[in-house]
């Protein structure tokens, strides 16, 4: 079933291929795509990278990544020289809100199209894709007041686990959290912390919040590869059936295993083979968008999903190996 | 091969076989001035070859073997021979067996000379045992006053034979050694100093083994002690600037070409004597004085060995001492006699200092 | 003669070594010798600079590398790009050298750079503060930091390598701290401070601000540590705390200055890079200690402190950057670029110990380098040679006098009264007092060596002293430099301005001041190193009073000697100790200006030249020739392989044991010798001098001044009258 859901997915996916394999492959030649992540090594950023890389194969055109591994100066020092290199579409994931606005915007006036990805900057390109993070947080925190408010006969008390504290992700997620639980004061927030994407931050946060609250009843977590700690704190602790942790993610095949081991309660997943495939589109607009950047500003929306033990057997979860296996 | 690219690398850095370490003269070696503070016993030009015969020690100085007579204004010559005496032994009835520089080799006795067929011609040591005589050749090239020679060729073509007294024809115990220049019978084995090598080495049938290694001079001869010991006299010190020579093949080759002998960088019997001999750094002279420790080409030193031929006491004369290049020593009525062939003396040491 | 012993000495040589002795392979020898001067590597060694040289080569290296992987590495607009970059890592980079240079460490670099860039933000961001009143703040809390250190470290003597650990975790702690309640307020605030907007972006001329400010830093820095007294502080302590302190620098003050400097360098770099990225995370800033010390060690700058420089930092920071910005561009593996800078930073603290450590021993080995020399065959000297030379004993009973009470007379003079002067290792003039020179006192204390002596027309005693120049000691006791430097040859590596080794001096008539420099590559407690070399080291120069100037007038003699103005006043004569001859140098007459050659080939090395009373010279031969030494200068190669694998105490030297003096006559004939036969006394002869027909002995190792009555010689003759006549 859940492979049946994939193969949808990829039908989608190669369908958008067709369309574009349509046109002459000619007008891609010499053109390059560039892509500056967080980090590699985690399965979103890795998904992503796999599904334009398997455009830019199947079309001709030049695709490379530079990895800043977590440091947004050295970040920022790779898109100064991309600029300098001019590709034609900059695809950004931003650290933080503030630290490339200005990269950002001199990249779009030196004619390169940028493209976000997932977290926004305060500075708007061009294209962005990703998930709604306010949504997301409101989801979350409607989550936890079902579980753990008035009625649930639980303690009420919750904790927060963000990421990088001036992360989009972060700070738009707290947004929603914040407009849910401002009407539940039943909610009771006892640890609201950064972990810096960071699992073994995270799962020290964690040990420490459950000692201090035995009765904790949720946890609502930013990132699922972050989270693997924060989860793993819980269980140490021998509160896994006590404690519902909601995070969010990519919903590769790590998230499906830890909501079948019962690490995670759930996850809200903004698909990735989806958001890879909006990306290739809009590559594909921007490249074909003649010289000057469109002026309009698009913004795709990755809808969310919610993957429980319920849900599971019905969507699936992607891994990295079937893009790669689908991509090459 | 590989061991000839070392063999050149080595030579080029300095290193393994190309480095000229020398031994610290420590332990029972360590500096003294026991042999510069005895006392006179003969004044005589280059003495050498102590031996004693009964109760009488003879030496030689020149062609001529001599009697010792203590407290007399002179020795009393027992015999010349024609040519330099290089070594001499006596055996228990009175006969005496010398080895020449013309390469014979003479058995004297008061009934008359014979020579004896001695297979090299460069007799350096003696020693009887039983019905035959043991000599050592220091060289198959040269003659033993040319020993300078043969080290700067860094000859290694010494040999040490067994003549029988009855005019047989000689046995060979030993070859390619490096100037066997002293002889001990001990037991069934004979103990030979092989100079250039800096060692001693035992004789048991054709087994060569070393049995005192890396000293600090170039040993001579060898003569039992009152004890089951043995006294070893180290003619000339090793230097460093003399074993860089040694690596320095080009050098050694025109320095005996054009250079006279006694101006060498060598090792000598003596030394100071004319300004023309080589100076080295620690050498020079302050407030006219010469530090004992400077780098010299002579030196006195006397080594006590016990039986298993470990060094336990020694006797020096050091750098600008007057009794340099010890040729012989033995141990007569509780005292020592050393031959210094560069102080033209044969001194004593007695009492304490002699056991020392 | 041989050959190439100075232009000076061309004319009128012969070469008197039988050509038969010498083979094609010596010939070739000699070329060699000639054309490869090897002296210059071991010159270029001992040079300050060649430190660089290996980080030179990395910079390179890494240039090189990454620039042939990155196809437009090297672009306008890519250098642009890493400049920015660049100037704010770099201030880190000097500051990060200071402390170094001055022995300590500064770990905390890393956290100071987070601290920095978060109050910058929160001035701007938050408090709305103008971008001066931000910076101030910035430098405030980095410099506090420093300041922290800096008491810990140089007042209460923590260990610097965990002290500066700790401040790294609790300042981290603090960021950390702030991070959590102003971070997001930060990133949604806004500057409205158009300077900060400025900073951010800002180019002069297309060069980024920030390469502009580390570059006058840079400037700034190297003349503040190269030139000025707070930064030979710097360098003292880091040298050697001990003897900064015995020095009377404040050891404690030094080290917490470095700490507070590196402090504030950290704080303008965070204010630049918050200037830029206005973002701040918890991973600003950490690693920066890392890449920070990879970038100050890489340029040279040593662990160990003392040694550093800001070229050092430069290239060190340029180094880390294109390894690091080389390493993202070629898409390697997360983890590659700290692997790869930690795999550099290994490399340079190898070679930073490895060469700190061998570098003095490759000097000492390289720095000999021996030249070749061929000298005839001497006139034997030996008692029965029959020749002029021929050994004897006439010094046997030379009259002792201050025996013990100088040590190392290497000259000796009288003056108008009779007094006798004598130099002292000490850095003594000795003055015995007539008539019978037992009274004696310490006449002036100069310093140095005091070596050749003569007086002058207004009775002022000049001296040459070794290690310090050309000095007046007037009779009043008042010592006056006249001068210790003199033009620089064009071509020398080794600065040869300074006199290292004046050796001996005399006046021509119209008061100018001829002297001799025996070495310039060796100091006066190596001299007898020179002739192991038996290169032309020296050089005879010319001091003019009345311009105050002083020339050089000949180079390349083989360790010049005495000097001594001939009865005539129309030339000089000269000895070379290690060519074993005697020179003239015309300074009248039709040949002015021109140098002869006197006499070749002597059987020993010469040393002082002094008038005699009948018209002739006496010349001391400091030591005599041996044969192997003869051998040696003319297989360079052997020397130079003694020099390096025998140990000094064993080198072999000329003949400096004895020695004798001979009279010459202004032909250049021998005439006499006198011998100190057994050496009792004076085993080596550096210098002779007649008065009032005595000769008077000196050596330059002895303790004593011999007195040697000269059968028949004028009895009324003295050195002074002679050459200023009697006073009027």
């Amino acid at each position: 079933m859940r492979l049946r859901h994939f193969l949808t997915a990829l039908a989608a996916f190669g369908l958008t291929l067709a369309a574009a394999s349509a046109q002459t492959a000619d007008q891609y030649k010499g053109k390059t795509v560039a892509f500056v992540p967080v980090a590699l090594g985690y399965d979103l950023e890795d998904g992503w990278s796999a599904i334009l890389k398997h455009q830019a194969d199947k079309l001709g055109y030049t695709y490379e990544v530079r990895n800043p591994n977590l440091n947004s100066d050295v970040g920022a020092q790779a898109i100064s020289q991309l600029i300098t290199e001019k590709p034609t579409v900059l695809v950004i994931q931003n650290p933080d809100v503030q630290v490339y606005s200005r990269l950002i915007k001199k990249a779009e006036k030196a004619g390169i199209h940028v493209i976000q990805i997932n977290m926004k900057s305060v500075a708007p390109s061009d294209y962005f894709v990703g998930a709604d993070y306010v949504q997301l947080g409101q989801q979350a925190a409607d989550m936890m007041v079902q579980k753990c408010g008035a009625g649930s006969g639980k303690s009420g008390k919750i904790a927060i686990v963000q990421g990088v504290l001036t992360a989009a992700a972060s700070v738009l997620q707290m947004q929603g959290i914040d407009a849910v639980l401002s009407k539940h004061p039943d909610i009771k927030v006892v640890s609201n912390q950064a972990a810096d994407w960071d699992s073994s931050k995270a799962r020290a946060i964690m040990q420490t919040v459950v000692q201090q609250n035995p009765d904790l009843c949720g946890v609502v977590g930013f990132w699922d590869s972050m989270d693997v700690g924060t989860g793993s704190a819980i269980r140490e602790a021998g509160k896994a059936a006590q404690v519902f942790l909601v995070t969010s993610g990519g919903g590769s095949d790590t998230a499906c295993t830890n909501i079948d081991n019962g690490t995670f309660g759930a996850e809200l997943s903004y698909d990735v083979p989806r958001q890879g495939s909006d990306m290739n589109k809009d590559i594909l607009a921007a490249m074909t968008a003649g010289p000057a950047p469109d002026a309009d500003k698009v913004t795709q929306i990755t809808p969310l999903k919610v993957l429980s033990k319920e849900t599971i057997g019905t969507t699936g979860c992607w891994t990295l190996k079937q893009l790669q296996a689908a991509a090459g | 091969m590989l061991s000839a690219l070392r063999a050149r690398r080595d030579a080029f850095l300095g290193r393994g076989q190309a480095s000229v370490t020398i031994p610290a003269m420590d332990g029972a070696l360590r500096p003294n001035q026991h042999l510069d503070r005895a006392r006179i016993v003969r004044v005589a030009t280059a003495p050498d070859c102590l031996v004693v015969r009964g109760d009488e020690v003879l030496y030689a100085s020149g062609d001529t073997v001599y009697r010792l007579r203590a407290g007399a204004p002179a020795d009393e010559a027992v015999a010349a021979f024609g040519a330099t005496v290089t070594c001499l032994a006596a055996d228990a009835d009175g006969a005496l067996a010398v080895g020449l520089d013309d390469g014979q080799l003479v058995v004297h006795r008061a009934s008359g000379s014979q020579v004896l067929h001695a297979g090299g011609r460069c007799p350096t040591a003696l020693a009887f045992d039983g019905g035959s005589v043991i000599v050592a050749h220091g060289s198959a090239a040269h003659p033993p006053s040319r020993w300078r020679y043969d080290l700067m060729q860094r000859g290694a073509s010494g040999a040490v034979w067994r003549a029988p007294l009855d005019g047989g024809a000689p046995s060979l115990l030993a070859e390619g050694l490096g100037w066997p220049a002293g002889l001990l019978v001990r037991g069934g084995a004979v103990i030979v100093s092989e100079s250039w090598r800096h060692r001693l080495v035992r004789l048991d049938g054709r087994a060569v083994t070393a049995v005192l290694d890396d000293l600090p001079g170039y040993p001579g001869r060898l003569a039992p002690d009152a004890a089951d010991g043995a006294l070893l006299a180290l003619f000339a010190p090793r230097s460093q600037l003399v074993e860089f020579v040694l690596r320095e093949p080009a050098y050694r080759r025109r320095m005996m070409a054009e250079i006279d002998e006694a101006y060498w960088i060598a090792p000598a019997l003596a030394s100071g004597r004319s300004f023309l001999e080589p100076l080295q750094g620690g050498g020079v002279k302050h407030m006219a004085t010469l530090n004992p420790w400077a780098p010299t080409r002579s030196y006195g030193l006397v080594a006590r060995l016990d039986a298993s031929c470990k060094p336990v006491a020694s006797w020096h004369s050091r750098a600008g001492g007057a009794f340099h290049g010890v040729t012989s020593a033995i141990e007569h009525s509780g005292v020592l006699l050393a031959s210094s062939a560069g102080g033209d003396a044969i001194v004593a040491v007695d009492g304490r200092e002699a056991a020392a | 003669m041989p050959e190439g012993a100075g232009p000076g000495l061309r004319s009128g040589q012969a070469e008197p070594a039988s050509p038969a002795r010498v083979g094609l392979a010596e010939r070739l020898t000699e070329q060699r010798y000639r054309l490869f001067p090897d002296h210059v590597v071991g010159e270029i060694l001992a040079k300050g600079w060649v430190d660089n040289a290996t980080p030179f080569a990395f910079l390179l290296i890494v240039l090189a590398l990454f620039g042939s992987l990155i196809p437009d590495f090297f672009s306008g607009a890519s250098l642009v790009a890493s400049a920015r970059q660049l100037g704010e890592f770099g201030c880190v980079v000097i500051g990060q050298t200071i402390v170094l240079v001055g022995g300590g460490i500064d770990l905390s670099v890393g956290s100071s750079f987070a601290l920095g860039n978060i109050v910058a933000l929160m001035c701007i961001n938050l408090a709305g503060l103008p971008a001066w009143a931000a910076f101030g703040c910035t430098l405030a809390a980095s410099g506090a930091v420093g300041l922290l250190n800096g008491v810990l470290v140089g007042y209460l003597r923590l260990r610097a390598f965990l002290t500066t650990l700790v401040t790294l975790i609790i300042v981290r702690a603090v960021v950390d701290v702030l991070l959590l309640h102003e971070a997001v307020p930060i990133s949604m605030g806004n500057s409205n401070s158009a300077v900060w907007d400025w900073l951010g972006d800002a180019t002069v001329a297309g060069v980024p601000f920030s390469l502009i400010v580390w570059l006058v830093l840079i400037v700034g820095g190297h003349i503040i540590l190269s030139r000025t007294r707070p930064g030979w502080h710097v360098m003292a302590v880091g040298g050697s705390r001990r003897s900064a302190h015995n020095a009377g620098i404040s050891v404690r003050r030094t080290v917490c200055a470095t700490y507070v400097i590196a402090g504030l360098l950290t704080g303008l770099s965070a204010f630049l890079f918050a200037a830029r990225l206005g973002s701040t995370g918890s991973e600003t800033g950490s690693g920066l200690e890392l890449s920070v010390l990879t970038a100050a060690i890489l340029g040279g700058n040593s662990l160990g402190g003392g040694r550093g420089s800001m070229a050092k930092a430069l290239m060190g920071s340029i180094t880390v950057l294109a390894i690091t910005n080389g390493v993202v561009r070629l898409g390697l593996h997360a983890g590659a670029g700290p692997l790869v800078l930690g795999l550099f930073l290994l490399l340079a603290i190898v070679v930073d110990v490895r060469w700190l450590k061998n570098r003095h021993k490759i000097l000492s080995k390289v720095y000999i380098s021996p030249a070749y020399q061929r000298l005839a065959p001497p006139a034997s000297a030996a008692a029965d040679a029959g020749t002029p030379y021929a050994m004897n004993d006439k010094l046997a009973d030379v009259e002792v006098l201050g025996l013990d009470r100088v040590d190392g007379p290497e000259d000796v003079i009288f003056d108008r009264n009779d007094h006798m002067y004598t130099g002292s290792r000490h850095g003594d003039i000795h003055r015995f007092l007539a008539p019978d020179y037992t009274r004696h006192e310490v006449f002036a204390h100069i310093g140095g060596f005091p070596l050749g002596m003569a007086f002058d027309r207004d009775d002022n005693l000049l001296v040459c002293v070794g290690g310090m120049g050309l000095y007046r000691v007037r009779p009043d006791r008042v010592v006056e430099k006249v001068t210790d430097e003199t033009n620089r040859s064009r071509l020398s590596i080794n600065d040869d301005t300074r006199l290292r080794l004046a050796d001996d001096l005399d006046i021509a008539p119209d008061g100018k001041i001829y002297f001799s420099e025996a070495t310039t590559r060796y100091e006066m407690n190596t001299w007898p190193v020179d002739a192991l070399e038996a290169r032309g080291n020296g050089r005879l120069i010319c001091y003019d009073p009345a311009r105050g100037s002083t020339r050089t007038i000949l180079r390349g003699l083989r360790f010049p000697n005495g000097i001594c103005l001939a009865h005539d006043g129309q030339s000089f004569l000269f000895a070379q100790t290690w060519a074993c001859s005697i020179s003239r140098y015309w300074i009248a007459g039709p040949k002015a200006g021109t140098t002869e050659l006197v006499i070749a080939n002597l059987p020993g090395h010469p040393d002082n030249i002094n008038r005699a009373s009948d018209g002739t010279y006496w010349l001391a031969l400091v030591g005599m020739r041996s044969p192997v030494v003869d051998l040696s200068l003319r297989m360079p190669g052997f020397r130079r392989r003694m020099a390096r694998r025998v140990a000094a105490d064993e080198w072999l030297y000329p003949n400096i044991n004895i020695g004798c003096v001979v009279k010459i006559d202004d032909g250049g004939q021998v005439l006499d010798a006198l011998w100190d036969r057994h050496g009792r006394n004076h085993p080596m002869i550096t210098s002779m001098r007649e008065h009032r027909g005595y000769l008077y002995l000196g050596g330059i190792l002895n303790n004593r001044v011999g007195r040697y009555r000269i059968p028949g010689a004028d009895p009324d003759w003295t050195g002074i009258g002679s050459y200023w006549g009697a006073r009027a």
